[in-house]
């Protein structure tokens, strides 16, 4: 019963508009941001004048930077907040700036000038370097020295005071500074960074992280549409009386449906992910490295695959809470929160619906993250079956009532 | 008159007012996301940009909702006035409610940040949700789906964010780049999806 329920939703599926707009989307999205470029493959050279980032945990040096952010900051009169997880531009007033100001001067023992001017000369030199990553590395690695009698406890405290100020979500929260700070890469850290890439990730896993950032983005909305679309087809094709009567329970008639639209939606993102790992792989072997045959595949599965549960069974739920389409704009709101308020796009995965890693390789970072990692995407998969069971419990409910999820006629 | 004046009655009571309510949840929200207060142009454009002409896709998009129950569209279509007034008067009151709402953001930043011009936030508010709802109307009009309409709407707002300038005059945005010489071509792309949407919509009834 459940298969060939499973097999004639598959087939609607396919018959269905928004199912082949959900697939030409994904292909051009997805064929435009994987641009093919091939030169992390390459082994870092002694002499190269910058060799990307790393993360290290520093409070000194945590602390210098966070002052030069927060003087840049009050200097441009404008700071990003993410009050309710969206991004909130806040713009300070003059009462404000001065505040602000006192507290600059406290953490650094000098006049706020001084230290703009001083301190952070260099951010206000014009640089020469075409490279954009080296520019955004050295304007985001300006320093301010802080007095040497301040702790890093009393620095934080002096931060709470400024969140006070800005309001809440700002870049000066204490907890958000645990993840340490950027600092530029030496050759051996590079040298390092690329043989975890390639003994570890094989090349393609590290490719296959930067494929799966760029799909988890539009994977969290787009799926909303074909999953909706399958919920309120019942009502829309007024057919919900028949498939009522019919013999199927109702958790036999929803699972079916559930896992058809999870099936249907991520084939076409397992096939991309396949094709597109055959340049890197093809490089790769040119080269003489030993390349992960699944490398791209694997990483699909964990990492888009509950996405994909997450975003339509929720679909699915909150197609039969309303028995409308406003769920879409639920989660259109949940999709573009969770964009808009990721403070970093490599890592921080917490409970993000849209896992970012938008580099490719920095594989001793993700090693140290995966268990962060492989808690978020099990919590989802989890998730996705809780609203699946749920939706089916809806479903049930009104199939019994005749149509009504609360028994009360309505009129019309 | 007063036989159109009892339908847009009926539509607004029966059909419209839950995306009413949900334009005025997504205003009321809005003080949670976007500050308001001493922005310059360039800010208060990225407020209405990014924020409030998403009120387009809920006001236009669902205009033809009641249409997509087919005994609705025959028992409509064999009454003896056009549909395509109805359809107008639909469209109609949601631009009239789309520049209320543009209004009142305006008002507010007007007020709080005296820095930005409330002349062209207010033109370019409008051109832009007009057009981004424009979109969404025509397809949902065209498929007879309004999720394929939402669809529209809101995958070409998200293609917005990053490729904005690969859609040439039609890119959205521009107030935030402070380029205001491409609204005309908005506004009559949006008037053109509103009619092409409308007369195909003729066409397959008549079918």
């Amino acid at each position: 019963m459940f298969l060939t329920l499973f097999g004639k939703e598959c087939k609607m599926m396919l018959k269905s508009v928004s199912y082949y707009i959900f697939v030409i989307v994904f292909v051009w999205f997805i064929s435009s941001q994987m641009d093919g470029s091939l030169s992390e493959m390459e082994r870092p050279k002694p002499d190269q004048s910058f060799y990307g980032t790393t993360y290290v945990q520093d409070k000194q040096l945590l602390m210098e930077r966070k002052l030069a952010e927060l003087t840049l900051d009050i200097y441009y009169g404008n700071f990003s907040t993410y009050p309710l997880g969206f991004f909130r531009n806040v713009k300070i007033n003059d009462a404000e700036k001065q505040q602000l100001q006192k507290i600059v001067e406290e953490c650094s023992g000098k006049r706020f000038d001084d230290v703009l001017y001083g301190d952070l000369a260099d951010y206000f030199t014009p640089t020469e370097s075409e490279d954009m990553e080296e520019v955004v590395a050295r304007t985001s690695g300006c320093q301010v020295k802080v007095k040497e009698s301040l702790t890093y406890e009393a620095f934080c405290e002096k931060m709470n005071q400024v969140c006070d100020i800005v309001g809440a979500g700002s870049a000066y929260e204490p907890k958000k500074m645990e993840r340490g700070v950027s600092v530029p890469m030496s050759y051996e850290q590079a040298v390092e960074e690329y043989q975890a890439m390639t003994e570890k990730d094989r090349v393609t896993g590290a490719f296959g992280r930067l494929f799966c950032d760029y799909a988890s983005v539009m994977l969290a909305i787009l799926p909303v549409f074909p999953a909706m679309a399958c919920v309120l087809k019942e009502k829309r094709n007024k057919c919900s009386e028949v498939i009522y009567a019919r013999q199927a329970s109702s958790i036999a008639v929803v699972f079916s449906r559930y896992l058809a639209c999870v099936v249907m939606m991520f084939l076409p993102v397992l096939i991309s992910a396949i094709v597109m790992q055959q340049p890197y792989l093809f490089h790769a072997r040119t080269l003489g490295l030993s390349a992960d045959l699944f490398g791209f595949v694997k990483y699909v599965i964990l990492w888009l695959l509950p996405e994909i549960m997450a975003v339509t069974a929720a679909a699915f739920f909150l197609g039969q809470l309303t028995n409308g389409i406003f769920g879409i704009f639920i989660q259109a709101v949940w999709a573009y929160g969770d964009l808009m308020s990721a403070a970093t796009l490599v890592g921080s995965f917490g409970m993000r619906l849209v896992a970012r890693w938008n580099t490719v390789g920095q594989t001793v970072y993700f090693e140290q993250l995966k268990g962060q990692f492989l808690m978020n995407r099990g919590f989802y998969a989890v998730l996705s079956l809780l609203f699946v069971l749920s939706a089916a419990l809806l479903y049930g409910k009104r199939r019994g009532n005749g149509g009504l999820l609360y028994g009360k006629v309505r009129k019309a | 008159m007063e036989k159109y004046a009892k339908l847009e009655k009926y539509y607004l009571k029966h059909h419209y007012f839950p995306h009413l309510l949900l334009a005025a949840f997504f205003c009321l929200l809005s003080g949670g996301f976007m500050s308001f207060r001493n922005l310059n142009q360039t800010q208060a454009a990225q407020v209405m940009e990014m924020y409030v002409i998403l009120t387009g896709i809920i006001l236009f998009v669902p205009v033809f909702m009641p249409e997509q129950d087919a005994d609705i569209w025959s028992l409509e279509r064999s009454k003896c006035m056009p549909m395509w007034k109805l359809y107008l008067k639909r469209t109609i009151t949601a631009a009239i409610v789309q520049a209320l709402i543009i209004s009142g953001f305006v008002l507010l930043l007007a007020k709080q940040s005296p820095a930005a011009d409330p002349g062209v936030l207010w033109s370019g508010s409008f051109c832009e949700a007009l057009f981004l709802g424009s979109i969404g109307y025509f397809c949902g009009a065209v498929f007879n789906q309004v999720i394929i309409g939402y669809m529209g709407s809101i995958l070409f707002f998200a293609a917005n964010i990053g490729l904005s300038e690969r859609f040439g005059v039609f890119g959205l945005f521009q107030m935030m780049r402070q380029n205001d010489s491409c609204l005309l071509w908005k506004l009559a792309a949006g008037v053109f999806f509103f009619i092409a949407a409308i007369v195909l919509r003729e066409r397959l009834a008549g079918k």
